[in-house]
Protein backbone atom coordinates (compact mmCIF):
# COMPACT_ATOMS: atom_id res chain seq x y z
CA UNK A 1 0.00 0.00 0.00
CA UNK A 2 1.28 3.43 -0.90
CA UNK A 3 1.99 6.03 1.73
CA UNK A 4 -0.16 9.06 1.20
CA UNK A 5 1.54 12.38 0.61
CA UNK A 6 -1.24 14.60 1.99
CA UNK A 7 -0.44 16.14 5.32
CA UNK A 8 -3.39 15.61 7.60
CA UNK A 9 -5.05 18.38 9.52
CA UNK A 10 -7.66 18.70 12.22
CA UNK A 11 -11.34 19.51 11.78
CA UNK A 12 -12.81 22.25 13.95
CA UNK A 13 -16.44 23.30 14.33
CA UNK A 14 -16.34 26.76 15.79
CA UNK A 15 -19.52 28.24 17.31
CA UNK A 16 -21.46 26.60 14.51
CA UNK A 17 -25.17 27.36 14.27
CA UNK A 18 -27.25 25.60 11.63
CA UNK A 19 -29.33 27.50 9.10
CA UNK A 20 -32.67 25.93 9.93
CA UNK A 21 -35.22 28.03 11.80
CA UNK A 22 -36.13 25.33 14.34
CA UNK A 23 -32.47 24.74 15.20
CA UNK A 24 -31.76 28.35 16.04
CA UNK A 25 -29.64 28.80 19.12
CA UNK A 26 -28.07 25.36 18.98
CA UNK A 27 -24.34 26.10 19.16
CA UNK A 28 -21.95 23.37 18.11
CA UNK A 29 -18.28 23.27 19.04
CA UNK A 30 -15.99 20.39 18.34
CA UNK A 31 -12.32 19.79 17.65
CA UNK A 32 -11.07 16.63 15.99
CA UNK A 33 -7.58 15.46 15.15
CA UNK A 34 -6.49 13.08 12.39
CA UNK A 35 -7.66 9.57 13.21
CA UNK A 36 -10.58 10.72 15.36
CA UNK A 37 -13.96 9.10 14.92
CA UNK A 38 -16.96 11.25 15.85
CA UNK A 39 -20.48 9.88 16.16
CA UNK A 40 -23.30 12.39 15.95
CA UNK A 41 -26.40 11.30 17.84
CA UNK A 42 -29.76 12.99 18.25
CA UNK A 43 -33.48 12.41 17.87
CA UNK A 44 -35.16 12.57 14.48
CA UNK A 45 -35.14 16.17 13.30
CA UNK A 46 -32.34 17.17 15.69
CA UNK A 47 -30.31 18.45 12.72
CA UNK A 48 -27.86 15.62 12.13
CA UNK A 49 -28.12 15.72 8.33
CA UNK A 50 -28.14 19.51 8.34
CA UNK A 51 -24.99 19.50 10.46
CA UNK A 52 -23.20 17.06 8.16
CA UNK A 53 -24.09 19.06 5.07
CA UNK A 54 -22.98 22.22 6.83
CA UNK A 55 -19.65 20.62 7.68
CA UNK A 56 -19.24 19.75 3.99
CA UNK A 57 -20.21 23.35 3.18
CA UNK A 58 -23.08 22.11 1.01
CA UNK A 59 -25.34 24.22 3.23
CA UNK A 60 -24.31 27.60 4.62
CA UNK A 61 -24.28 27.91 8.43
CA UNK A 62 -26.39 30.55 10.17
CA UNK A 63 -23.29 31.42 12.17
CA UNK A 64 -19.85 30.10 12.96
CA UNK A 65 -17.26 28.35 10.87
CA UNK A 66 -15.89 24.96 9.93
CA UNK A 67 -12.12 24.77 9.70
CA UNK A 68 -9.96 22.10 8.16
CA UNK A 69 -6.48 22.88 9.45
CA UNK A 70 -5.73 26.43 8.40
CA UNK A 71 -8.52 26.57 5.81
CA UNK A 72 -12.10 27.55 6.28
CA UNK A 73 -14.09 24.86 4.43
CA UNK A 74 -16.60 27.37 3.04
CA UNK A 75 -13.77 29.18 1.30
CA UNK A 76 -12.29 26.11 -0.37
CA UNK A 77 -13.07 25.70 -4.06
CA UNK A 78 -15.50 22.78 -4.46
CA UNK A 79 -12.91 20.75 -6.37
CA UNK A 80 -10.28 21.34 -3.70
CA UNK A 81 -12.71 20.47 -0.95
CA UNK A 82 -13.66 17.27 -2.79
CA UNK A 83 -10.01 16.21 -2.69
CA UNK A 84 -9.92 16.52 1.09
CA UNK A 85 -13.44 15.76 2.32
CA UNK A 86 -16.02 13.25 1.17
CA UNK A 87 -19.66 12.54 1.90
CA UNK A 88 -21.74 9.35 1.97
CA UNK A 89 -25.52 9.78 2.09
CA UNK A 90 -28.03 7.37 3.58
CA UNK A 91 -29.48 6.27 0.25
CA UNK A 92 -27.22 4.33 -2.10
CA UNK A 93 -27.40 5.31 -5.77
CA UNK A 94 -30.07 3.23 -7.46
CA UNK A 95 -30.06 4.60 -10.97
CA UNK A 96 -26.36 4.78 -11.80
CA UNK A 97 -25.42 2.18 -14.38
CA UNK A 98 -21.66 2.67 -14.14
CA UNK A 99 -19.51 -0.15 -12.83
CA UNK A 100 -17.91 -0.31 -9.39
CA UNK A 101 -14.54 0.25 -11.04
CA UNK A 102 -15.81 3.34 -12.88
CA UNK A 103 -17.19 4.67 -9.59
CA UNK A 104 -13.78 4.36 -7.99
CA UNK A 105 -12.25 6.14 -10.99
CA UNK A 106 -14.72 8.98 -10.47
CA UNK A 107 -13.48 9.29 -6.90
CA UNK A 108 -9.93 9.81 -8.15
CA UNK A 109 -11.14 12.37 -10.70
CA UNK A 110 -13.10 14.24 -8.04
CA UNK A 111 -9.97 14.29 -5.90
CA UNK A 112 -7.93 15.59 -8.83
CA UNK A 113 -5.69 12.53 -8.66
CA UNK A 114 -4.36 10.63 -11.68
CA UNK A 115 -6.72 7.81 -12.62
CA UNK A 116 -4.37 4.85 -12.55
CA UNK A 117 -5.32 1.24 -12.38
CA UNK A 118 -3.33 0.38 -9.28
CA UNK A 119 -4.93 3.07 -7.07
CA UNK A 120 -8.36 1.83 -8.13
CA UNK A 121 -7.45 -1.81 -7.49
CA UNK A 122 -5.88 -0.94 -4.12
CA UNK A 123 -8.95 1.05 -3.08
CA UNK A 124 -11.26 -1.81 -4.02
CA UNK A 125 -9.11 -4.40 -2.27
CA UNK A 126 -8.90 -2.36 0.93
CA UNK A 127 -12.69 -2.14 1.00
CA UNK A 128 -13.17 -5.78 0.05
CA UNK A 129 -15.22 -4.92 -3.02
CA UNK A 130 -12.76 -6.03 -5.70
CA UNK A 131 -14.91 -9.05 -6.58
CA UNK A 132 -17.68 -6.72 -7.77
CA UNK A 133 -15.34 -4.54 -9.85
CA UNK A 134 -17.19 -5.01 -13.12
CA UNK A 135 -20.72 -5.13 -11.78
CA UNK A 136 -23.11 -2.24 -12.33
CA UNK A 137 -24.04 -0.14 -9.29
CA UNK A 138 -27.75 -0.47 -10.05
CA UNK A 139 -27.40 -4.24 -10.07
CA UNK A 140 -25.94 -4.35 -6.54
CA UNK A 141 -28.00 -4.73 -3.39
CA UNK A 142 -28.32 -1.65 -1.17
CA UNK A 143 -25.74 -3.04 1.23
CA UNK A 144 -23.22 -3.75 -1.51
CA UNK A 145 -23.81 -0.39 -3.18
CA UNK A 146 -23.34 1.40 0.13
CA UNK A 147 -20.03 -0.37 0.73
CA UNK A 148 -18.95 0.82 -2.69
CA UNK A 149 -19.96 4.36 -1.77
CA UNK A 150 -17.90 4.22 1.42
CA UNK A 151 -14.94 2.89 -0.55
CA UNK A 152 -15.49 5.66 -3.08
CA UNK A 153 -15.48 8.26 -0.31
CA UNK A 154 -12.35 6.77 1.27
CA UNK A 155 -10.53 7.01 -2.04
CA UNK A 156 -11.71 10.56 -2.70
CA UNK A 157 -11.61 12.73 0.41
CA UNK A 158 -8.83 11.25 2.48
CA UNK A 159 -8.70 13.81 5.27
CA UNK A 160 -12.34 13.84 6.38
CA UNK A 161 -15.14 11.38 5.68
CA UNK A 162 -18.65 12.52 6.54
CA UNK A 163 -21.35 9.84 6.60
CA UNK A 164 -25.06 10.39 7.06
CA UNK A 165 -26.54 7.15 8.38
CA UNK A 166 -24.84 5.02 5.77
CA UNK A 167 -26.13 1.86 7.40
CA UNK A 168 -29.78 2.92 7.58
CA UNK A 169 -30.97 0.48 4.91
CA UNK A 170 -28.59 -2.37 5.72
CA UNK A 171 -28.84 -5.68 7.52
CA UNK A 172 -26.64 -6.66 10.46
CA UNK A 173 -23.77 -7.97 8.37
CA UNK A 174 -23.89 -4.95 6.06
CA UNK A 175 -23.66 -2.66 9.09
CA UNK A 176 -20.68 -4.50 10.50
CA UNK A 177 -18.92 -4.40 7.15
CA UNK A 178 -19.33 -0.66 6.79
CA UNK A 179 -18.27 0.06 10.36
CA UNK A 180 -15.14 -2.05 10.09
CA UNK A 181 -14.38 -0.30 6.80
CA UNK A 182 -14.65 3.04 8.64
CA UNK A 183 -12.53 1.74 11.49
CA UNK A 184 -9.86 0.99 8.95
CA UNK A 185 -10.07 4.52 7.48
CA UNK A 186 -9.73 5.97 10.95
CA UNK A 187 -6.63 3.97 11.78
CA UNK A 188 -4.99 5.25 8.60
CA UNK A 189 -5.49 8.83 9.79
CA UNK A 190 -8.81 9.91 8.31
CA UNK A 191 -11.23 11.90 10.46
CA UNK A 192 -14.59 10.12 10.39
CA UNK A 193 -17.82 11.96 11.19
CA UNK A 194 -20.77 9.59 11.33
CA UNK A 195 -24.41 10.29 12.07
CA UNK A 196 -26.21 7.18 13.24
CA UNK A 197 -29.19 5.81 15.10
CA UNK A 198 -27.47 2.46 15.43
CA UNK A 199 -25.93 3.16 18.81
CA UNK A 200 -25.17 -0.48 19.63
CA UNK A 201 -23.58 -1.31 16.31
CA UNK A 202 -21.49 1.86 16.44
CA UNK A 203 -20.38 1.17 20.02
CA UNK A 204 -19.58 -2.45 19.18
CA UNK A 205 -17.25 -1.38 16.39
CA UNK A 206 -14.91 0.05 19.03
CA UNK A 207 -13.79 2.73 16.63
CA UNK A 208 -15.42 5.77 18.17
CA UNK A 209 -13.26 8.34 19.93
CA UNK A 210 -15.71 11.24 20.30
CA UNK A 211 -19.44 11.76 20.27
CA UNK A 212 -21.67 14.73 19.77
CA UNK A 213 -25.20 14.88 21.09
CA UNK A 214 -27.55 17.31 19.33
CA UNK A 215 -30.50 18.36 21.44
CA UNK A 216 -31.99 21.55 20.07
CA UNK A 217 -34.48 23.40 22.23
CA UNK A 218 -33.14 21.99 25.48
CA UNK A 219 -31.16 25.06 26.38
CA UNK A 220 -27.80 23.38 26.05
CA UNK A 221 -27.98 22.85 22.32
CA UNK A 222 -25.24 20.32 21.84
CA UNK A 223 -22.81 18.36 23.95
CA UNK A 224 -19.41 17.29 22.73
CA UNK A 225 -17.94 14.29 24.51
CA UNK A 226 -14.31 13.35 24.22
CA UNK A 227 -12.87 9.91 24.84
CA UNK A 228 -14.89 6.98 23.66
CA UNK A 229 -18.54 6.39 23.06
CA UNK A 230 -20.60 5.60 26.14
CA UNK A 231 -23.63 3.99 24.57
CA UNK A 232 -25.55 3.80 27.85
CA UNK A 233 -24.93 7.45 28.57
CA UNK A 234 -25.97 8.40 25.05
CA UNK A 235 -29.17 6.41 25.32
CA UNK A 236 -30.00 8.02 28.67
CA UNK A 237 -29.29 11.47 27.29
CA UNK A 238 -31.59 10.87 24.33
CA UNK A 239 -34.32 9.59 26.66
CA UNK A 240 -34.09 12.63 28.94
CA UNK A 241 -34.90 14.97 26.06
CA UNK A 242 -38.35 16.51 26.25
CA UNK A 243 -39.47 17.24 22.76
CA UNK B 1 -12.84 -3.35 -28.46
CA UNK B 2 -16.52 -4.14 -28.75
CA UNK B 3 -17.25 -0.44 -28.52
CA UNK B 4 -14.91 0.41 -31.40
CA UNK B 5 -16.23 -2.35 -33.62
CA UNK B 6 -19.82 -1.24 -33.15
CA UNK B 7 -18.90 2.39 -33.75
CA UNK B 8 -17.09 1.43 -36.94
CA UNK B 9 -20.05 -0.60 -38.19
CA UNK B 10 -22.42 2.26 -37.37
CA UNK B 11 -20.12 4.71 -39.11
CA UNK B 12 -19.99 2.62 -42.28
CA UNK B 13 -23.75 2.11 -42.17
CA UNK B 14 -24.29 5.84 -41.77
CA UNK B 15 -21.96 6.65 -44.65
CA UNK B 16 -23.76 4.12 -46.85
CA UNK B 17 -27.18 5.54 -45.98
CA UNK B 18 -25.87 9.02 -46.67
CA UNK B 19 -24.50 7.96 -50.07
CA UNK B 20 -27.71 6.14 -51.00
CA UNK B 21 -29.71 9.19 -49.99
CA UNK B 22 -27.49 11.45 -52.01
CA UNK B 23 -27.36 9.42 -55.22
CA UNK B 24 -30.82 7.97 -55.48
CA UNK B 25 -34.25 9.50 -55.81
CA UNK B 26 -37.26 9.93 -58.02
CA UNK B 27 -35.53 12.36 -60.40
CA UNK B 28 -34.00 9.55 -62.47
CA UNK B 29 -30.59 11.12 -62.81
CA UNK B 30 -27.81 9.00 -64.26
CA UNK B 31 -24.77 8.23 -62.08
CA UNK B 32 -22.52 10.26 -64.40
CA UNK B 33 -24.78 13.30 -64.21
CA UNK B 34 -24.86 13.13 -60.42
CA UNK B 35 -21.14 12.63 -60.07
CA UNK B 36 -20.30 15.70 -62.20
CA UNK B 37 -23.07 17.76 -60.56
CA UNK B 38 -21.64 16.95 -57.15
CA UNK B 39 -18.51 18.89 -58.07
CA UNK B 40 -19.64 21.58 -60.52
CA UNK B 41 -23.09 22.18 -58.99
CA UNK B 42 -24.46 22.93 -62.49
CA UNK B 43 -27.82 22.26 -64.05
CA UNK B 44 -30.88 20.45 -62.75
CA UNK B 45 -28.77 17.69 -61.22
CA UNK B 46 -26.71 20.29 -59.39
CA UNK B 47 -29.83 21.90 -57.96
CA UNK B 48 -31.30 18.57 -56.90
CA UNK B 49 -28.10 17.44 -55.22
CA UNK B 50 -27.06 20.71 -53.62
CA UNK B 51 -30.38 22.35 -52.80
CA UNK B 52 -32.56 19.35 -52.03
CA UNK B 53 -30.73 16.17 -51.16
CA UNK B 54 -27.62 17.43 -49.38
CA UNK B 55 -29.34 19.86 -47.01
CA UNK B 56 -31.98 17.23 -46.31
CA UNK B 57 -29.38 14.60 -45.46
CA UNK B 58 -27.35 17.04 -43.38
CA UNK B 59 -30.50 18.06 -41.54
CA UNK B 60 -31.32 14.40 -40.85
CA UNK B 61 -27.81 13.74 -39.53
CA UNK B 62 -27.79 16.82 -37.32
CA UNK B 63 -31.35 16.37 -36.05
CA UNK B 64 -30.69 12.76 -35.19
CA UNK B 65 -27.56 13.68 -33.27
CA UNK B 66 -29.27 16.63 -31.60
CA UNK B 67 -32.35 14.74 -30.40
CA UNK B 68 -30.32 11.76 -29.27
CA UNK B 69 -27.98 13.98 -27.26
CA UNK B 70 -30.93 15.89 -25.81
CA UNK B 71 -32.46 12.57 -24.80
CA UNK B 72 -29.28 11.40 -23.10
CA UNK B 73 -28.87 14.70 -21.26
CA UNK B 74 -32.46 14.63 -20.03
CA UNK B 75 -32.29 11.00 -18.96
CA UNK B 76 -29.14 11.87 -17.03
CA UNK B 77 -30.39 15.06 -15.44
CA UNK B 78 -33.73 13.64 -14.36
CA UNK B 79 -32.09 10.27 -13.50
CA UNK B 80 -34.96 8.78 -15.43
CA UNK B 81 -34.49 6.33 -18.29
CA UNK B 82 -37.83 7.25 -19.81
CA UNK B 83 -37.10 10.96 -20.13
CA UNK B 84 -36.74 12.55 -23.52
CA UNK B 85 -37.63 15.80 -25.27
CA UNK B 86 -40.89 14.47 -26.69
CA UNK B 87 -41.92 12.55 -23.55
CA UNK B 88 -41.44 15.42 -21.10
CA UNK B 89 -43.29 17.96 -23.22
CA UNK B 90 -40.31 19.96 -24.45
CA UNK B 91 -41.17 19.24 -28.07
CA UNK B 92 -44.81 20.14 -27.29
CA UNK B 93 -43.66 23.47 -25.89
CA UNK B 94 -41.69 24.13 -29.05
CA UNK B 95 -44.71 23.11 -31.13
CA UNK B 96 -46.92 25.56 -29.28
CA UNK B 97 -44.33 28.27 -29.87
CA UNK B 98 -44.30 27.52 -33.58
CA UNK B 99 -48.10 27.40 -33.69
CA UNK B 100 -48.37 30.78 -31.98
CA UNK B 101 -46.12 32.30 -34.63
CA UNK B 102 -47.37 30.50 -37.75
CA UNK B 103 -51.08 30.15 -36.92
CA UNK B 104 -51.74 32.79 -34.31
CA UNK B 105 -49.65 35.30 -36.17
CA UNK B 106 -48.11 36.71 -33.03
CA UNK B 107 -47.51 40.31 -34.08
CA UNK B 108 -43.74 40.16 -33.98
CA UNK B 109 -43.23 36.73 -35.46
CA UNK B 110 -45.61 36.84 -38.40
CA UNK B 111 -43.38 38.88 -40.66
CA UNK B 112 -40.20 37.16 -39.64
CA UNK B 113 -40.70 33.84 -41.43
CA UNK B 114 -38.25 31.19 -40.34
CA UNK B 115 -36.63 33.39 -37.70
CA UNK B 116 -40.04 33.77 -36.07
CA UNK B 117 -40.60 30.02 -36.14
CA UNK B 118 -37.22 29.36 -34.56
CA UNK B 119 -37.77 32.04 -31.92
CA UNK B 120 -41.21 30.64 -31.12
CA UNK B 121 -39.83 27.11 -30.80
CA UNK B 122 -36.97 28.29 -28.56
CA UNK B 123 -39.25 30.24 -26.23
CA UNK B 124 -41.68 27.32 -26.04
CA UNK B 125 -39.11 24.62 -25.29
CA UNK B 126 -37.12 26.71 -22.83
CA UNK B 127 -40.32 27.57 -20.99
CA UNK B 128 -41.08 23.87 -20.56
CA UNK B 129 -37.47 23.07 -19.57
CA UNK B 130 -37.55 25.82 -16.93
CA UNK B 131 -40.85 24.51 -15.63
CA UNK B 132 -39.44 20.97 -15.44
CA UNK B 133 -36.33 22.24 -13.69
CA UNK B 134 -38.47 24.13 -11.19
CA UNK B 135 -40.82 21.28 -10.30
CA UNK B 136 -38.36 18.37 -10.32
CA UNK B 137 -37.94 18.60 -6.55
CA UNK B 138 -41.67 18.10 -5.97
CA UNK B 139 -41.82 14.70 -7.52
CA UNK B 140 -40.84 11.78 -5.32
CA UNK B 141 -41.55 9.14 -7.93
CA UNK B 142 -40.06 8.94 -11.36
CA UNK B 143 -43.34 8.25 -13.08
CA UNK B 144 -44.83 11.47 -11.69
CA UNK B 145 -42.40 13.49 -13.79
CA UNK B 146 -43.45 11.59 -16.90
CA UNK B 147 -47.12 12.19 -16.16
CA UNK B 148 -46.30 15.86 -15.69
CA UNK B 149 -44.68 15.89 -19.13
CA UNK B 150 -47.67 14.11 -20.61
CA UNK B 151 -50.02 16.71 -19.14
CA UNK B 152 -47.90 19.52 -20.58
CA UNK B 153 -48.32 17.75 -23.90
CA UNK B 154 -52.11 17.70 -23.52
CA UNK B 155 -52.27 21.33 -22.45
CA UNK B 156 -50.13 22.60 -25.31
CA UNK B 157 -52.02 20.27 -27.64
CA UNK B 158 -55.29 21.88 -26.57
CA UNK B 159 -53.92 25.38 -27.15
CA UNK B 160 -52.61 24.33 -30.56
CA UNK B 161 -56.06 22.98 -31.45
CA UNK B 162 -57.61 26.29 -30.48
CA UNK B 163 -55.13 28.08 -32.72
CA UNK B 164 -55.80 25.63 -35.53
CA UNK B 165 -59.55 26.18 -35.29
CA UNK B 166 -59.09 29.87 -35.86
CA UNK B 167 -56.39 29.66 -38.49
CA UNK B 168 -56.80 30.32 -42.21
CA UNK B 169 -56.72 27.34 -44.56
CA UNK B 170 -53.26 27.92 -46.07
CA UNK B 171 -51.48 28.39 -42.76
CA UNK B 172 -53.35 25.43 -41.29
CA UNK B 173 -52.31 23.12 -44.10
CA UNK B 174 -48.68 24.19 -43.82
CA UNK B 175 -48.81 23.62 -40.07
CA UNK B 176 -50.30 20.14 -40.40
CA UNK B 177 -47.67 19.12 -42.95
CA UNK B 178 -44.95 20.52 -40.68
CA UNK B 179 -46.43 18.54 -37.79
CA UNK B 180 -45.95 15.23 -39.60
CA UNK B 181 -42.23 15.83 -39.38
CA UNK B 182 -39.75 15.85 -42.22
CA UNK B 183 -36.09 16.55 -42.78
CA UNK B 184 -37.02 17.69 -46.28
CA UNK B 185 -37.86 21.32 -45.50
CA UNK B 186 -34.22 21.98 -44.68
CA UNK B 187 -32.29 25.01 -45.84
CA UNK B 188 -28.54 25.51 -45.68
CA UNK B 189 -28.94 28.29 -43.13
CA UNK B 190 -30.90 25.95 -40.88
CA UNK B 191 -28.26 23.28 -41.29
CA UNK B 192 -25.51 25.70 -40.33
CA UNK B 193 -27.29 27.03 -37.24
CA UNK B 194 -28.14 23.54 -36.00
CA UNK B 195 -24.59 22.35 -36.72
CA UNK B 196 -23.16 25.19 -34.65
CA UNK B 197 -25.50 24.59 -31.71
CA UNK B 198 -24.97 20.82 -31.82
CA UNK B 199 -21.22 21.32 -31.86
CA UNK B 200 -21.38 23.57 -28.79
CA UNK B 201 -23.70 21.17 -26.95
CA UNK B 202 -21.55 18.14 -27.82
CA UNK B 203 -18.32 19.81 -26.71
CA UNK B 204 -19.94 21.06 -23.51
CA UNK B 205 -21.29 17.59 -22.76
CA UNK B 206 -17.96 15.90 -23.39
CA UNK B 207 -16.26 18.42 -21.15
CA UNK B 208 -18.71 17.60 -18.36
CA UNK B 209 -18.96 13.85 -18.97
CA UNK B 210 -17.58 12.92 -15.54
CA UNK B 211 -19.94 15.36 -13.86
CA UNK B 212 -22.84 13.47 -15.46
CA UNK B 213 -21.68 10.19 -13.93
CA UNK B 214 -21.20 11.84 -10.54
CA UNK B 215 -24.69 13.35 -10.86
CA UNK B 216 -26.12 9.85 -11.35
CA UNK B 217 -24.72 8.89 -7.93
CA UNK B 218 -27.13 11.42 -6.39
CA UNK B 219 -27.30 15.22 -6.39
CA UNK B 220 -25.85 15.62 -2.91
CA UNK B 221 -23.06 13.13 -3.57
CA UNK B 222 -22.27 14.91 -6.84
CA UNK B 223 -22.03 18.26 -5.07
CA UNK B 224 -19.76 16.75 -2.43
CA UNK B 225 -17.58 15.51 -5.28
CA UNK B 226 -17.17 19.06 -6.54
CA UNK B 227 -19.89 19.19 -9.21
CA UNK B 228 -21.34 22.65 -9.72
CA UNK B 229 -25.04 21.80 -9.47
CA UNK B 230 -26.32 25.12 -10.75
CA UNK B 231 -23.95 25.17 -13.72
CA UNK B 232 -24.88 21.61 -14.65
CA UNK B 233 -28.61 22.29 -14.31
CA UNK B 234 -28.66 25.46 -16.36
CA UNK B 235 -26.29 23.94 -18.89
CA UNK B 236 -28.46 20.90 -19.47
CA UNK B 237 -31.70 22.90 -19.49
CA UNK B 238 -30.30 25.40 -21.99
CA UNK B 239 -28.65 22.81 -24.26
CA UNK B 240 -31.53 20.36 -24.44
CA UNK B 241 -34.05 23.18 -24.85
CA UNK B 242 -32.09 24.68 -27.73
CA UNK B 243 -31.45 21.35 -29.48
CA UNK B 244 -35.07 20.23 -29.26
CA UNK B 245 -36.36 23.66 -30.32
CA UNK B 246 -34.14 23.98 -33.39
CA UNK B 247 -34.96 20.49 -34.62
CA UNK B 248 -38.66 21.12 -34.03
CA UNK B 249 -38.61 24.46 -35.83
CA UNK B 250 -37.13 22.99 -39.01
CA UNK B 251 -38.30 19.39 -38.99
CA UNK B 252 -41.52 19.43 -36.96
CA UNK B 253 -42.10 17.67 -33.63
CA UNK B 254 -39.94 14.59 -34.23
CA UNK B 255 -40.98 11.71 -31.98
CA UNK B 256 -39.03 9.00 -30.13
CA UNK B 257 -35.50 9.62 -31.44
CA UNK B 258 -34.47 11.35 -28.22
CA UNK B 259 -35.97 8.74 -25.95
CA UNK B 260 -35.06 5.57 -27.81
CA UNK B 261 -31.53 6.25 -29.08
CA UNK B 262 -29.71 6.21 -25.70
CA UNK B 263 -31.37 2.88 -24.89
CA UNK B 264 -30.33 1.30 -28.17
CA UNK B 265 -26.79 2.47 -27.44
CA UNK B 266 -26.88 1.02 -23.92
CA UNK B 267 -28.06 -2.33 -25.24
CA UNK B 268 -25.61 -2.48 -28.15
CA UNK B 269 -22.54 -1.12 -26.37
CA UNK B 270 -23.35 -2.73 -23.00
CA UNK B 271 -22.41 0.56 -21.34
CA UNK B 272 -24.73 2.04 -18.77
CA UNK B 273 -23.05 5.17 -17.56
CA UNK B 274 -23.82 8.64 -18.85
CA UNK B 275 -20.53 10.25 -19.79
CA UNK B 276 -19.17 7.38 -21.85
CA UNK B 277 -22.33 7.32 -23.97
CA UNK B 278 -22.12 10.82 -25.44
CA UNK B 279 -20.20 10.01 -28.62
CA UNK B 280 -21.97 6.69 -29.33
CA UNK B 281 -25.35 8.33 -28.76
CA UNK B 282 -24.53 11.09 -31.26
CA UNK B 283 -23.44 8.52 -33.83
CA UNK B 284 -26.43 6.25 -33.27
CA UNK B 285 -28.87 9.18 -33.48
CA UNK B 286 -27.39 10.25 -36.79
CA UNK B 287 -27.60 6.76 -38.29
CA UNK B 288 -31.15 6.23 -37.02
CA UNK B 289 -32.30 9.54 -38.48
CA UNK B 290 -30.71 8.72 -41.84
CA UNK B 291 -32.40 5.35 -41.79
CA UNK B 292 -35.76 6.91 -40.89
CA UNK B 293 -35.37 9.46 -43.68
CA UNK B 294 -34.49 6.73 -46.15
CA UNK B 295 -37.66 4.89 -45.14
CA UNK B 296 -39.69 8.08 -45.52
CA UNK B 297 -38.34 8.72 -49.00
CA UNK B 298 -38.91 5.24 -50.31
CA UNK B 299 -42.27 4.49 -48.74
CA UNK B 300 -43.79 7.99 -48.60
CA UNK B 301 -44.88 7.39 -45.00
CA UNK B 302 -44.48 10.60 -42.92
CA UNK B 303 -41.46 10.72 -40.62
CA UNK B 304 -43.37 10.70 -37.34
CA UNK B 305 -45.38 7.70 -38.46
CA UNK B 306 -42.15 5.81 -39.22
CA UNK B 307 -40.53 6.79 -35.92
CA UNK B 308 -43.62 6.00 -33.88
CA UNK B 309 -44.04 2.59 -35.49
CA UNK B 310 -40.46 1.76 -34.54
CA UNK B 311 -40.16 3.80 -31.34
CA UNK B 312 -43.34 2.87 -29.49
CA UNK B 313 -42.65 -0.90 -29.45
CA UNK B 314 -39.06 -0.20 -28.35
CA UNK B 315 -40.27 1.85 -25.38
CA UNK B 316 -42.92 -0.71 -24.46
CA UNK B 317 -40.31 -3.46 -24.56
CA UNK B 318 -38.02 -1.37 -22.36
CA UNK B 319 -40.80 -0.82 -19.84
CA UNK B 320 -41.58 -4.50 -19.63
CA UNK B 321 -37.94 -5.53 -19.38
CA UNK B 322 -37.22 -2.92 -16.75
CA UNK B 323 -40.10 -3.82 -14.49
CA UNK B 324 -38.86 -7.40 -14.61
CA UNK B 325 -35.20 -6.80 -13.75
CA UNK B 326 -35.24 -3.76 -11.48
CA UNK B 327 -38.52 -3.45 -9.69
CA UNK B 328 -37.19 -0.75 -7.40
Amino acid sequence: MKTEPTSREGLTLHHLELARPDLKGMRINAALSPGDFLVVVGRNGAGKSTLLQTIMSLLPPAQGEVWLGEDQVAELRPRDRAARMSLVTSTPPRHAGITVRATMELALRAAGLPVDRSSVEDGMKRAGIAVWADRRLDHLSDGMAQRVMVARAALQGREVMVLDEPTAFLDVVGKEDILSQLHHCRTSGTIVVLASHDLDAVAASGAVTHWLHLHPGSGLGSTFHEGGFAVQEAREALRREHR
Amino acid sequence: MRKRTISAVLGVLGAMLFAVGLFSGPAGLSPDEQWTALFDRQGVAGTILWDLRLPRLCMAVLSGGALALAGLLMQTYFKNPLAGPSVLGVTSGATLGVALVSLGGVAMGAGLGVVGTVAGALVGSWAVMLLLGAVIGWFRSRSALLIFGLMIGYLTGALVTVLQAGAEAGALQAFVVWGMGSFGHASWSGVLVLAAVLLIAALWSIRHRHDFDMWMLGSLTARSMGVNERGLTYGILAMTGALAALVTAWCGPVAFLGLATPHLVRILYRQHGAGSLIAPVLLMGMVLALFADWTVRFTAIPLNAVLSMVGAPVVLWLLLRRSESTAR
